[in-house]
């Protein structure tokens, strides 16, 4: 249920719906999904520069709850717990980056290559992916993990990137698929272009939308996954990261003596960059798909309301534009 | 009409949960004559109770100890032995021949009389499975001249053995059994003072032994032995009475007890007489070099540690022979009997770095005489029931600094630390050692020569410290009667090279965690009644499961 | 039934690849099982007794590696998975026996309700759009973030410690033994409520999703259009044009993550102390439990294999042009 499970919304793409950059920019939810994630970025970055304290020290007295010198309280050995959770972004974040950018490359190459070429090779990585897919995902990276020992943080994103690229290739080769047979892909290729160029140029700025929704999709897996690993011990605990905290936190058993302030932010900034990723992800959806987005005339209760500043859907009758 | 069904169904669940409550409710107050013990938390349990081998007493949740014994019984509290399934023992031959005298009127749980012949078919059985050896008792043979006695032969000098930690299994039952080895024995007759009911992988139930030896023992009718996953969840469990008596490894127990110390009683003891000691790779520069180490060993202060580490939770080491002063006073050669660990003395340190021609750097860090910097790596686990020690090193890192040592720490998991430590892959580790009551036991595995070079795997000596000395000293001995002057000479020589070159560096002992429920039960042990160490997952467990009483509900 | 046929084979393939990786991870992994024995007792256990574990695990023998895979593979045929060592001298098969009927039962019966619910709930959250429903979409968007182990810790804390109104851990009440008796299976089902919620949660939000924008699109559909056309109810047209379709990704979906459900399960049975495969698997990987982990990583692997298959055939039942291709 952490790692990649679910097939995400497998958007009915129309065809040939290109970049709309306009459109992009005025999705509300991409909006509020970049300015969630963009805070902490902004955390990751100058976390460790604007710590009230050093986040591995030991400042004040044990367990003590929220106070205006430490807004988070503090932890089973005296540290600031704002400082950790400061500190610690920047890990949390740089696993799930660097994972996702690892994985979708891999799966854009696996998936584009079988579905574009098809025949054998598509055979071949098609069952390299279905092999990836069936295997457990993570008792491997828990496998890989502990006895690796030393782990430092890109090696474990390495890991994450190796073991979850899978989910990705199987929608993007589907995807390529369909558009091979596209009127355009075929003319190009009548035309002589070599292959690398169609798949750069004619079919990759059509996978923009599952690329982006993939990337996004599997940052937000592997900073689970991180925090997981952190949780159960794994890892190098030395560096702070939430998931680390949270093993400390449940290490020193705060869970049964209420130091609620320990455990609750590590959570909670994980949902609200969760939450920041899912958006920006549902906002691409409604992007490429119009008949996502509120407005628009559609069977079902006709309460449908059209808020300002909503882009219009092209293609769309003037009907709604009379329901307002 | 869907949304009327649907309402059904919630309604069903939450009565479902609430009768489910109710019920749950009431079968844990009624248990009183019935404790519920969770010796370790490792998981769901497995049915096997073979006391010969060593896998089997942690998956059946130690459930094993309430009902096998030993042929002596470790008194942990006190460090000595007690005659036990064995009232006396003679050496002779050398060394080469063990008699014991078996108590007699002891019998197994299915009523048959427990004689010689098992405690000698018990040697006899181990010695022609390798796979049951897990002491490496170099045995000849064993028999059983009259019903009282037993006879064991070794091939060698054997009386730094530890062979009274055999537990005797009956012959009537385990002669037809075709491989020892993978012998689960599912249903296990022993002759301790509880005898085997039924088993759940969530709980094994014991039930008072009619013919325990010691009459009149025990009182309480039932033990219960609870698996949890966690030390969490075993925590939450003795607080809401869900078990009586839990051994979580190191935990902060002042915390967890607030507010409920009308009910949870604890006691934080040596578990045994294991310490932890620093070890610095002698196989590798510069921690192979004395001054290096006994720099380190000055600039600690170990009190402090224990305070701010571990919540003053542990004993720290006083003698710098690595030898327990309560228990091993009298093994201490008569030139180290005073000496103790002081405060911790930087300058000294420094001092003593500076005459072997260390020279200090402009930023407070020592450089050796070969130009190479003093910054040290120390390689902890960070699982449970290591976490302790992360903090450990932050201490140490700033007791270190002031000598003139840098200390950066590097975690990995228990897995692959106790890999590196067997194969010497570090350069400073942590480890735990000695924790039977044999001194000569302690110092082989401190001593133990050849060395095994880095890369080869081990498991005594794991600092790699090289001295054909103490080797010679360990064999003498080895093959030294106990109490006899080679013996003393012995050790005085062992203890000596300690003090001086400091091999390893003492810390402190490991603390185990007992904790209780005391609206439930009297008769725990205490600081004021040490007749037994706190811990659930020692062989002493019969000793207090014995003593305890039910209170009123 | 040629296309039945070749996937058949496919499924068969990937099979054998999966067990022998399966063969080699444990073993390419440094550190050995009798480390761990040692390390478990805390410097108690004499040195000699690495000598005796050895001969105990059956190191002695020095087999090829190519000889033990061939022995591997004509155990896997017969069932034997050899002796576990964390739980020496018990069989694997017992140890797995033990537990996967609980994380089967717990999550395979959480992993219903969450794709049922969250089904159910995005069908209807896209049929009525632009109401308060669609608030549904930030909810779920927030509840997908969260770690859902996190959840249980917090759950746990307040719900059976801090509230006493779920026990705090186990599978079912220690004074009960296994049986199809009422007594047990209401402890059972009593025990299982806080990990089953703890579950649901974490994955109702990605089903909930899904499955909206999955309704909202088909709903866009010209035959969806046509049906409220021809003058259909509502109702009608939102089931048996609208979810039909809309519930395919999801089906193919749902089976995946059954066959998912051990692997998922590890970090909620160690928050709850359930007695399933997750908590298992963890150990095994900690004791260097060669036997124990390539069963169960075995068992997990044919687990999802098999979902897959089943999908498969319900795409192919369901969805006629599956038939074609």
């Amino acid at each position: 249920m952490t790692a990649a499970t679910i097939t995400d919304a497998v958007s009915v793409a129309p065809a040939g719906r290109r970049f709309n950059r306009r459109t992009v920019l005025r999705s509300r939810k991409i909006k509020a999904g970049l300015v969630l994630i963009g805070i902490f970025v902004l955390m990751g970055v100058i976390g460790p520069w604007v710590s009230p304290y050093d986040p591995s020290a030991n400042v004040a007295g044990t367990m003590l709850p929220p106070s205006l010198s430490h807004p988070f309280g503090t932890t089973a050995l005296g540290e600031d717990v704002l400082s950790q959770v400061l500190s610690g972004t920047r890990l949390s974040l740089e696993v799930g980056v660097v994972a996702a950018l690892i994985g979708e490359t891999i799966a854009a190459i696996v998936g584009i290559t079988a579905g574009y070429l098809g025949g054998l090779a598509d055979e071949g990585l098609s069952l390299l992916t279905n092999i990836f897919l069936v295997i457990p995902i993570l008792p491997l990276q828990i496998l890989i993990i502990a006895y690796l020992g030393n782990t430092g943080w890109f090696l474990m994103a390495l890991i994450i990137a190796l073991t979850g690229w899978s989910h990705g290739s199987r929608k993007l080769r589907a995807q390529t698929l369909s558009i091979r047979r596209r009127d355009f892909v075929e003319a190009a290729r009548a035309a002589g272009e070599p292959n690398w160029r169609i798949i750069l140029f004619e079919i990759l700025p059509n996978e923009w939308a599952i690329i982006a929704t993939g990337f996004l999709f599997h940052v937000l897996s592997g900073i689970i996954v991180q925090t997981s690993l952190s949780f159960l011990g794994l890892g190098r605990l030395s560096s702070w990261s939430w998931g680390a905290m949270l093993y400390w936190s449940q290490n020193n058993n705060a869970f049964l003596v209420g130091a609620w302030w320990w455990y609750l932010p590590p959570g909670i900034c994980l949902a609200l960059v969760g939450m920041g990723l899912a958006l920006v992800n549902l906002g691409i959806d409604e992007v490429i798909n119009p008949r996502l987005r509120d407005g628009g005339r559609l069977p079902g209760r006709s309460g449908a309301r059209r808020r300002r500043g909503d882009p219009v859907p092209a293609g769309q009758t003037g009907r709604s534009a009379r329901k307002k | 009409m869907r949304t009327r069904t649907w309402i059904a169904g919630v309604a069903t669940l939450t009565v479902l949960a609430a009768t489910g409550a109710c019920n749950t409710a009431g079968v844990a107050g009624a248990a009183g004559d019935r404790v519920k013990v969770a010796a370790v938390s490792a998981g769901p349990f497995t049915r096997q109770f073979n006391p010969l081998l060593i896998g089997s007493q942690n998956s059946s949740g130690n459930a094993g100890q309430a009902i096998y014994e030993p042929l002596m019984m470790d008194d942990l509290a006190k460090q000595v032995n007690r005659p036990w399934l064995v009232t006396s023992f003679a050496w002779s031959d050398g060394g080469r021949t063990l008699t014991l005298k078996v108590r007699q009127g002891v019998k197994w749980s299915d009523g048959k009389p427990m004689t010689a012949e098992d405690v000698a078919y018990t040697f006899d059985l181990i010695r022609q499975n390798k796979g049951l050896n897990t002491g490496g008792l170099p045995l000849a043979g064993a028999s059983a001249p009259s019903p009282d006695t037993a006879a064991i032969q070794f091939t060698e000098p054997a009386y730094q053995v530890m062979w009274w930690r055999t537990t005797p299994v009956p012959k009537h039952l385990w002669s037809s059994v075709s491989d020892p080895v993978k012998y689960a024995n599912p249903n296990p007759v022993g002759t301790g003072p509880y005898a085997f009911k039924s088993f759940t992988p969530q709980a094994i139930t014991l039930q008072k032994n009619p013919y325990y030896w010691q009459s009149g023992m025990p009182s309480l009718k039932t033990v219960q032995y609870i698996s949890f996953d966690s030390n969490t969840s075993m925590i939450a469990a003795l607080q809401s009475a869900e078990v009586d008596w839990i051994s979580p490894s190191t935990t902060d127990v002042k915390a967890v007890t607030r507010g409920q110390t009308s009910k949870i009683g604890y006691w934080v003891t040596k578990s045994s007489n294991a310490m932890i000691f620093l070890l610095p790779n002698g196989a590798m520069y510069p921690t192979n070099q004395a001054p290096v180490r006994k720099a380190i060993s000055q600039a600690l202060d170990r009190t402090e540690i224990n305070n701010v580490a571990l919540g003053g939770q542990n004993e720290v080491a006083e003698s710098p022979t690595g030898l327990d002063l309560g228990s091993r006073g009298d093994t201490i050669a008569p030139q180290y009997r005073g000496l103790r660990y002081g405060a911790a003395d930087p300058a000294a340190a420094r001092q003593a770095l500076t005459a072997a021609g260390y020279t200090q750097g402009k930023d407070g860090i020592f450089v050796t005489p070969q130009g190479k910097r003093l910054s040290l790596t120390l390689n902890i686990p960070t699982t449970s029931p290591y976490g302790d020690w992360v903090r450990v090193s932050r201490i140490l890192t700033t007791q270190l600094r002031k000598a003139g040592i840098a200390l950066n720490t590097t975690t990995e998991s228990q897995v692959a630390w106790r890999n590196d430590t067997e194969l010497g892959r570090f350069q400073l580790t942590m480890r735990s050692t000695g924790g039977t009551l044999s001194t000569f036991d302690l110092f082989d595995r401190i001593f133990a020569q050849p060395i095994s070079p880095v890369g080869t795997k081990t498991q005594r000596n794991y600092e790699r410290y090289t001295s054909a000395e103490a080797g010679t000293l360990l064999n003498t001995y080895a093959n030294a009667s106990p109490g006899s002057p080679g013996e003393q000479k012995a050790l005085a020589g062992l203890e000596t090279i300690q003090v001086n070159e400091v091999p390893v560096v003492p810390l402190f002992f490991t603390a185990g965690v007992g904790m209780w429920r005391t609206d439930r039960f009297t008769g725990w042990p205490s600081q004021n009644d040490p007749y037994s160490v706190s811990v659930a997952n020692s062989p002493n467990v019969e000793l207090v499961l014995m003593r305890l009483r039910a209170k009123g509900h | 039934m040629r296309l039945l046929l070749r996937r058949l084979m496919f499924y068969a393939v990937t099979a054998w690849v999966a067990i022998t990786i399966n063969f080699l991870l444990p073993r390419l992994m440094p550190g050995d099982p009798i480390s761990a024995v040692v390390d478990r007792f805390n410097g108690q256990l004499s040195p000699e007794a690495s000598q005796a574990l050895a001969a105990a695990f059956g190191f002695d023998s020095h087999a090829s590696l190519w000889s033990q895979y061939v022995t591997y593979l004509g155990d896997i045929f017969h069932g034997e998975f050899g002796l576990s060592f964390t739980y020496f001298p018990t069989p694997v098969s017992s140890v797995i026996a033990n537990s996967l009927p609980w994380t089967i039962a717990l999550l395979g019966v959480s992993t219903v309700i969450a794709s049922v619910l969250g089904t159910f709930l995005g069908v209807v959250a896209g049929w009525r759009r632009g109401t308060w429903l669609d608030s549904v979409l930030p909810i779920g968007a927030f509840l997908r973030g969260i770690p859902h182990f996190w959840f249980g810790l917090i759950f746990v804390t307040v719900a059976a410690v801090g509230l006493g109104w779920f026990p705090v851990s186990g599978g079912y009440d220690s004074s009960l033994a296994p049986s199809l008796t009422p007594a047990f299976l209401e402890s059972a089902v009593y025990h299982s409520i806080l990990p089953a919620i703890t579950v649901i949660i974490g994955s109702i939000a990605a089903h909930m999703l899904t499955q909206r924008n999955m309704m909202v699109t088909t709903l866009a559909e010209d035959y969806v259009l046509v049906a409220e056309a021809k003058g259909l109810s509502s109702r009608r047209v939102m089931i048996d044009y609208a979810a039909r379709n809309a519930i395919l990704p999801a089906v193919a979906g749902f089976a995946i993550e059954l066959g998912l459900v051990v692997s998922g399960s590890l970090l909620v049975e160690k928050v709850f102390s359930y007695p399933g495969i997750g908590y298992v698997l963890f150990e095994a990987v900690h004791n260097e439990d060669f036997p124990l982990l390539q069963a169960i990583l075995l068992v997990t692997t044919f687990a999802v294999l098999t979902a897959n298959l089943l999908a498969d055939l319900a795409f192919f039942v369901l969805d006629p042009r599956t038939r074609d291709t």
